[in-house]
């Protein structure tokens, strides 16, 4: 009885109740949608870099530097790269050729530009990262063994080098025609070497960064003009799911070709590039003080109303206490109307974000009008789809519950301490 | 054989000038006994009752309900006494509005634990006998002033408690409303032998009163015994 006695006392006061519930639900939509469109955007970034940049796992030689790329081959790069294209978990696998070179400027911002020079398989690379979609000016990489090797570069470098121009009504020129000289290409021995090139297509990406360094060639064109047979550098792996598969296959490969006895370098993208996953519970981090905050002022409400609804009913209470009903039985009552007040709220609130979520992750959410420069800066895309797994609305709704609970406390600790002698007389 | 007894019983409220509320009173009440309190207003009528039913505290001396010294027990243990042994009818009926006439009888029972059947057997009894067997599934704001202080009768009887205490139970009725009230308080007791403890300024139930007690500043000035024809 307890419980009909809680679920009627809600609806005495319809409005006051009604606004509490609607502040719930209107509290519990804005904090999840927004969860899943901070969730949306740093998966979206994730993916994007994933999937445009540093693949799921990369696998080097074991005295590889970033800083000079070009230094050391793959052991065995060749077999390697044949055994990771044959592993069903492998959705694609490119394998490269890397060398720091410097590109000079005599139109455009003049100077000396450096940049990272990619040898690459043009079919496998479009593959792996999607570079041939991201082409927004000429073409891609076509059939290796033009006279002057074709290379393509990104949107930032064209325009600090001039192969990109903008004319007097603001709009993007390129300058297919434009030859460029790849100088200083550091050797794997140490020695320079100087190509000749022609810029084919300008591409986008999401880190600018890299939009300003990368230089992509045929890697059979490279190797020609640089007279080296077919070395590598680099291999980079496309895993199926891999976000969440790749640490677990990169001890395996590692594993492989240890007993191979092959000392490779294999890192995940998490080791590659330690700061996405840094940003990602960051990002987590800060949502959960949000929620948290959001709940906490909802808390604050519910509190609010539940001693005012005391404060009204002084005189019932102390009836009910002076005819028998002890303090336990009373903190109860008071807690579940409480707990119903909030849940009566909750759900609905859930059900609508999710819908709202479901709908938005469909049409996905345009931020263009927002400043996509800086956005693209980080990494991040203009069209944003909100996202979010089903552990967080479980987590959501615990954490709703506890809210509850921590709220309900106050009111029937009120309630309780009444004097039923004094209560009962009221006002 | 008194069912209530009190002993030197004193209640002081200490504020910036101390009040004794009640000063020494000495009371026995007898199984079946019809008695009202009564005296001017801050006489400490009220106070007395709330000490005799285990609502307030007495700064000393004693009471006994039966054979249970009341003053000595704490205030849990107050409230499963006041449960089982006291029903309390309010000046302001005091019905839980959100439960109907029925449901109201049933609650006292229901913290008692009693069975389903016996809840329902004994609340159609009592409703029935005073004069509320059609309205059942009534709220209380759907009925009259009258109408609520009988449910609040009929639950104060349904933990089969010792004794009623009553306080200013007629003070918010008209005389329709009053006259039938003391006509089903005065039959319960003269069939049933309930004892009835009033506290009250209306005449109209201190004519009804078998036993009628004065108090003034907190003492006891008279007690009256006396033969009511139709009580």
């Amino acid at each position: 009885m307890l419980l009909q006695i809680a679920w009627r006392n809600i609806w005495r006061n319809p409005l006051r109740s009604g606004v509490v519930i609607t502040a719930v639900v209107l509290g519990l939509w804005a904090v999840i949608f927004m969860l899943a469109f901070s969730f949306g955007m740093t998966e979206s970034r994730t993916r994007d870099i994933l999937e445009t940049q540093i693949s799921h796992i990369q696998l080097h030689n074991h005295k590889f530097e970033r800083e000079d790329p070009g230094r050391f081959f793959l052991e065995d790069g060749t077999q390697i790269m044949e055994d990771l294209e044959n592993d069903p978990a492998t959705i694609e696998a490119t394998s490269r050729y890397l060398a720091n070179a410097i590109l000079n400027s005599t139109k455009g911002r003049k100077g000396t530009y450096p940049v990272q020079l990619l040898g690459v398989n043009s079919e496998k690379e479009a593959k792996v990262t999607s570079l041939e979609d991201r082409i927004i000016y000429g073409t891609y990489l076509s059939n290796p063994g033009r006279r002057i090797p074709e290379i393509i570069m990104g949107k930032r470098l064209a325009e600090n080098v001039g192969v990109l121009k903008e004319d007097s009504l603001g709009n993007w020129e390129f300058d297919p025609k434009r030859k460029l000289t790849l100088n200083n290409i550091v050797l794997a021995d140490g020695s320079n070497a100087a190509i000749r090139v022609k810029v084919v297509g300008i591409y986008k990406a999401q880190n600018s960064a890299l939009e300003a360094l990368q230089v992509f060639m045929n890697k059979e064109d490279l190797l020609g003009k640089l007279n080296i047979e077919g070395e590598i550098h680099e291999i980079a792996v496309l895993l199926e799911n891999g976000k969440l598969t790749a640490k677990s296959k990169k001890d395996s490969i590692k594993n492989v070709l240890l007993a191979q006895g092959k000392d490779t370098k294999v890192e995940s993208w998490n080791e590659i590039a330690p700061e996405i996953e840094m940003i990602d519970k960051q990002f987590d981090s800060s949502m959960r003080i949000m929620i948290g905050v959001i709940l906490l002022a909802l808390g604050f409400g519910i509190v609010n109303t539940m001693l005012m609804a005391i404060l009204e009913r002084t005189r019932e209470l102390g009836m009910l206490m002076s005819i028998g009903m002890n303090k336990r039985k009373v903190f109860s009552m008071v807690m579940l109307e409480t707990m119903l007040l909030t849940m009566l709220g909750a759900p609905i609130g859930i059900f609508l974000s999710y819908l709202s979520i479901w709908f938005s992750s469909r049409t996905g959410i345009d931020l263009s009008g927002l400043d996509t420069q800086s956005m693209s800066e980080f990494g991040m895309s203009s069209i944003l789809y909100p996202a979010l797994p089903l552990n967080y609305y479980l987590e959501i709704t615990v954490m709703v519950v506890i809210a509850a609970l921590i709220s309900s406390i106050f009111p029937a600790f009120r309630a309780i301490r009444l004097r039923p002698a004094e209560a009962v007389r009221a006002i | 054989m008194s069912i209530i007894k009190t002993k030197n019983l004193r209640k002081t409220y200490y504020g910036v000038v101390p009040v004794n509320a009640v000063n020494g009173v000495n009371l026995e009440i007898q199984k079946g006994e019809f008695t009202a309190i009564v005296g001017p207003s801050g006489s400490g009528k009220t106070t007395l009752l709330n000490i005799i039913g285990g609502l307030d505290k007495a700064t000393g001396g004693n009471v006994w309900v039966g054979d249970q010294d009341i003053s000595q027990l704490t205030n849990n243990e107050l409230i499963d006494f006041r449960l089982n042994n006291i029903g309390f009818v309010f000046q302001a009926y005091n019905l839980i509005p959100v439960l109907t006439a029925k449901e109201n009888v049933e609650f006292v029972m229901l913290l008692q634990k009693r069975s389903k059947e016996e809840r329902e057997a004994r609340t159609k009894e009592l409703l029935e006998a005073v004069g509320l067997g059609e309205l059942v599934d009534k709220r209380p704001s759907h009925m009259s002033g009258g109408q609520q202080q009988r449910v609040a009768v009929a639950r104060a009887l349904a933990p089969k408690p010792t004794f009623i205490l009553a306080d200013e139970p007629t003070a918010n009725l008209d005389s329709q409303s009053t006259a039938n009230l003391l006509d089903i308080m005065a039959d319960l007791n003269r069939k049933e032998n309930v004892t009835f403890l009033f506290s009250t300024h209306d005449q109209r139930v201190i004519d009804r009163a078998r036993r009628v007690i004065t108090l003034e500043d907190g003492m006891i000035v008279k007690d009256e015994r006396r033969e009511i024809q139709n009580a």
